[in-house]
């Protein structure tokens, strides 16, 4: 089968997956049993008469079955009506694409952080199999993975932030994505969103070094997320790969051993890393609800964590499905280009 | 040309460098940085809000004709010079100060006045509170001519140009001369001036708001120049032009801060000496509270919300909780207060509990004052208010707070905490109710999954009343957000518990929902008491506020011997809170509290 029609497969099965995703997304928003469905899109303690219910009641086909229903939510969808969010007092769909571009910021930062330092500390580890060196790369990672996101995020504040600061030393910003003054007196004008490539672009140095101080603690903590996954898979490949005999050839062939590793064995033994990357970063635009809450980053992830403080049910749903066709795209995307990278993939 | 380009490079990498050294420095004393737990949504003050701190920039960069001088509750003339009321209330005509500039340069007079109460109509937002002046929540409504243009809250309604021409008519709002406007009030309204002091009532640039305005394309759409009927306005969601202390620098949407500027043209204010001392004030929305504690700790920030919840991370518990004494651990961080808000946590009793189907259910115990008696005395607020909300809560009689018009600590509770009582009373009634401790019923309570302190109240209640053997079995049950307000508003449940909070320090809203039929929190209980109905709308049309205020307690004791609420506590308040209360660096200075205020008015404030 050739290569376009299996992408347009795939993007047939994407279709199902995520007409599935919407069902799902339905049902928790309207189908709970004994649940009006009218609690959901209306702000408690606000006084609204029955007649304005009953307008509301009518404008959402509440009384209709729930097939109908169902036809109209996902004709919204389609149409790009998601419902409105009180907590960002917009529609949805809106809400969420105008925040999208600082999630991938951190998203992408965190998952270059976590390539540049797991692809290294992965074939350290490979080369010093069992050694002092292996053990120690597997444990700081382990070790990583297993403290709570948002208490590292806290930690990493006070140390680099607040114990700096007390200190009177250069220290990294707590929150945000640019000074607040450095806002002010050297404006941004958005390009593509993100706020390096677009300071970048305007030539704007005051801002370009305010957004990358910002970035650099909570692009830390998130990659954290995913840096042991990718030193262990890191060390699996470069074991698997350093064991074929064409390793063996290049050496027997009096190859220095940088050369063997860097030319020979990394290029091969880094298909399966890059195709996790690519799927952690799917991972990590969900993941990043509690890192951009802890420093106020404003994506995507921040506004769920406001819509369920809010109780905005009509948010946290839209939320759930933006991410889950993120997730579902990153996917079809690092599938089409294992097959770029690896030639030897065949459709 | 690579040298070339790489010291472009290195250039560009030094002045950044370079640059974002003054972004790492304190903020300057002329700028005041807050960080906030929730940022504004949107600014239009003609937008219902249940946000406080969009109230928080309305404040500092509009004003009303009549606001609050200081810490005072009462109205003083603010961009009027004084007021007349005529017919018996029915009419209220305004001077106004002369010479007042909009920020865009504009003149203040009359018809700016006149356009900006026809916008509040006109636009209609049914949002809620907003909606609530100058439309009214009953017929006739306040202004002549809002309740039949917008019959209320509700969606289907009339927006043609024909209703807004009727509306237009009706001439609730009439321009006298270019400094004199009035009023004409459907019915007497003893609380008008208060309601116009509130953000509902701000001035808007009539010709800044029509200069962002394009003729709506919808010919079933009816307008005046500069408002489209029934419809938001989506520039002046983010921006604005008043005459207020400080404008809009900016306004982001995705990350909710705001920037204010000191207004250069300010007027002055009544007295003519009010001069914002901070050139700019940065309102930043940051969720997390360890993260606004880290910055307010740092001396980064200078106010910072801190809930009650995290207070002990900011000042000494023992000696609050025991002596009542604020004092501050953490050093140059200052807590003003405790003072009165504008909040109330109560619990409330449904006489006609209903079947998911609507229909009643047969087992229907509330109905019987001795039942909801029982419950309210099995209900140890002294306790909660301690460990639940950390001492910053007082105990009220009634559903009013001490900040409020026609608080009145002589009104008698009809229930205290007395679990001997509560048996007493469960057992008589369950004689006739057919429950006893031979014949036990269930009985569901039912919290709010996210609100963990509602869980403390539900479970210190049931664990009270199962204790007693009185024929009644609690079970307590976390129910998801949108199962909770469903289960309320549909009069699923008995007995839940709740918060609600007050824009204004007018009594108005709490006791039209709590004691008149047609009220919200009394709708959603099947409370029903003509008297009460009849005092509120006594009070309602009072002049007098000495004669207002006694219909005002006459009416909640009424309402109190009914017994169908619960009144856990009236919030106290530290800072000048939003939706939480904050602290301060102790650098800032020129503090007061004002209840009515939502968040702080900055030209009151200065930095040392």
């Amino acid at each position: 089968m050739g290569f376009v029609a299996y992408a347009l497969r795939r993007l047939a099965y994407l279709g199902l997956v995520l007409l599935g995703v919407s069902l799902i997304v339905f049902f928790l928003l309207r189908g709970m049993p004994g649940v009006d469905p009218l609690a959901a899109y209306i702000a408690p303690g606000l006084p609204m008469s029955p007649e304005a219910l009953r307008g509301l009641r009518a404008e959402l086909h509440l009384d209709d079955p729930l097939p109908v229903q169902y036809v109209y939510y996902v004709a919204g969808l389609l149409r790009g009506d998601w419902g409105f969010s009180r907590t960002a007092a917009q529609p949805v769909l809106g809400a969420l694409l105008g925040r999208l571009p600082a999630t991938i910021e951190l998203a992408v930062a965190a998952v270059l952080l976590s390539a540049l330092l797991g692809i290294p500390a992965g074939v350290v580890a490979a080369l010093r199999k069992d050694r002092a060196t292996d053990v120690a790369v597997r444990v700081v990672s382990i070790t990583g993975i297993s403290f709570p996101v948002f208490w590292l995020g806290i930690l990493l504040q006070l140390v680099f932030f607040y114990y700096l600061q007390t200190l009177g030393l250069p220290s990294l910003p707590s929150r945000g994505r640019v000074g607040d003054l450095v806002a002010l007196q050297h404006p941004l004008g958005p390009i593509t969103g993100s706020y390096l490539i677009d300071s970048v672009l305007r030539g704007n140095a005051p801002f370009l070094a305010s957004a990358a101080s910002h970035l650099v603690l909570p692009a830390f903590t998130l990659s954290l997320i995913s840096l042991a996954a990718l030193v262990r898979i890191m060390r699996a490949s470069m074991l698997e790969v350093l064991r074929q005999d064409y390793i063996l050839l290049a050496r027997s062939k009096g190859l220095s051993g940088r050369v063997v590793v860097l030319r020979h064995a990394l290029r091969n033994a880094i298909t399966p890393v890059l195709t996790t990357a690519g799927t952690t970063l799917g991972i990590l635009l969900g993941g990043a609800v509690v890192v951009e809450t802890v420093f106020s980053w404003p994506g995507i992830g921040l506004l769920a964590a406001q819509g369920i403080l809010n109780n905005d049910s009509v948010l946290v749903v839209g939320f759930t499905l933006f991410v889950a066709t993120m997730m579902v795209f990153v996917n079809l995307l690092v599938d089409v280009l294992y097959a770029v990278v690896d030639p030897r993939v065949r459709y | 040309m690579r040298i070339i380009r790489l010291a472009t490079s290195l250039r560009l990498v030094l002045t950044a460098l370079l640059a974002a050294l003054p972004a790492l420095a304190w903020a300057a004393n002329d700028t005041l940085v807050w960080d906030i737990a929730a940022g504004p949504q949107y600014v239009d003050p003609v937008m219902g809000t249940s946000a406080q701190a969009n109230v928080m920039v309305v404040q500092n960069v509009y004003e009303r004709l009549v606001w609050y001088d200081g810490p005072g509750t009462q109205p003083i003339p603010w961009l009027a010079t004084g007021w007349e009321v005529k017919d018996g209330g029915r009419r209220y005509v305004f001077k106004l100060r002369k010479g007042i500039k909009f920020q865009d340069g504009g003149e203040l007079d009359a018809a700016a006045v006149k356009f900006s109460f026809d916008r509040a109509v006109l636009l209609d937002d049914p949002g809620g509170i907003g909606s609530f002046f100058p439309t009214g929540t009953a017929a006739p409504g306040i202004l002549k001519g809002t309740w039949e243009f917008s019959k209320s809250f509700g969606a289907g309604k009339d927006y043609s140009q024909a209703a807004v021409d009727r509306y237009m008519a009706a001439g609730g709002v009439k321009v006298i001369d270019p400094l004199t406007v009035e009023f004409n009030l459907a019915q007497p309204y003893g609380a008008f001036l208060v309601d116009i002091a509130t953000f509902m009532g701000s001035i808007v640039s009539p010709a800044y708001v029509t200069a962002h305005w394009t003729t709506p394309t919808d010919p079933a759409r009816g307008f005046i120049p500069g408002v489209t009927a029934g419809q938001r306005d989506d520039w002046m969601l983010y921006h604005a032009s008043g005459t207020g202390p400080y404008t809009l620098e900016t306004f982001d949407k995705a990350t909710a801060n705001v920037v204010l500027k000191a207004n250069p043209g300010y007027w002055g204010g009544p007295t003519g000496k009010i001069k914002p001392r901070l050139s700019t004030v940065i309102v930043r929305a940051t969720l997390d509270q360890a993260t606004r504690l880290l910055n307010l700790k740092s001396g980064g920030v200078d106010i910072a919300d801190i809930s009650t919840a995290g207070i002990f991370d900011v000042i000494d518990k023992k000696k609050w909780l025991d002596e009542k004494k604020i004092e501050p651990l953490l050093p140059g961080v200052a807590v003003p207060g405790p003072n009165p808000w504008l909040t109330i946590y109560f619990a409330k009793m449904n006489v006609k509990v209903k079947n998911p189907d609507g229909s009643l259910a047969p087992f229907q115990p509330f109905q019987d004052p001795r039942v909801r008696k029982a419950f309210a005395s099995a209900v140890d607020t002294a306790d909660i208010r301690r460990n639940v909300f950390n001492g910053f809560a007082e105990p009220i009689a009634w559903g009013l707070t001490p900040a409020q018009f026609g608080y009145d600590p002589k009104v008698k509770a009809s229930y205290a905490f007395d679990l001997e009582q509560s048996k007493k009373l469960l057992l008589e009634a369950g004689k006739e109710r057919g429950f006893g401790p031979d014949r036990p019923h269930d009985l569901v309570l039912i919290y709010n999954a996210a609100a963990p302190w509602q869980g403390y109240i539900a479970t210190q209640v049931a664990s009270n009343i199962n204790g007693l053997n009185a024929g009644l079995k609690l079970d307590v049950k976390a129910l998801s957000f949108t199962e909770y307000v469903n289960s309320w508003r549909a009069q699923l449940t008995g007995f839940s518990i709740h918060s609600t909070f007050s824009l204004t320090a007018d009594p108005n809203s709490w006791l039209s929902a709590f004691g008149t039929s047609a009220g919200f929190w009394a709708r959603t209980s099947s409370y029903d008491n003509p008297k009460a109905d009849a005092l509120y709308t006594r009070q309602f049309q009072a002049l007098d506020p000495k004669q207002r205020a006694k219909l005002i307690s006459e009416m909640v004791q009424l309402v109190n011997d009914d017994i169908m609420w619960v009144w856990i506590g009236a919030a106290t308040a530290y800072g000048q809170p939003t939706f939480n209360p904050n602290v301060l660096r102790a650098s800032v200075k020129g503090f007061y509290y004002n209840p009515t205020y939502q968040g702080f008015y900055f030209p009151a404030l200065w930095k040392e």
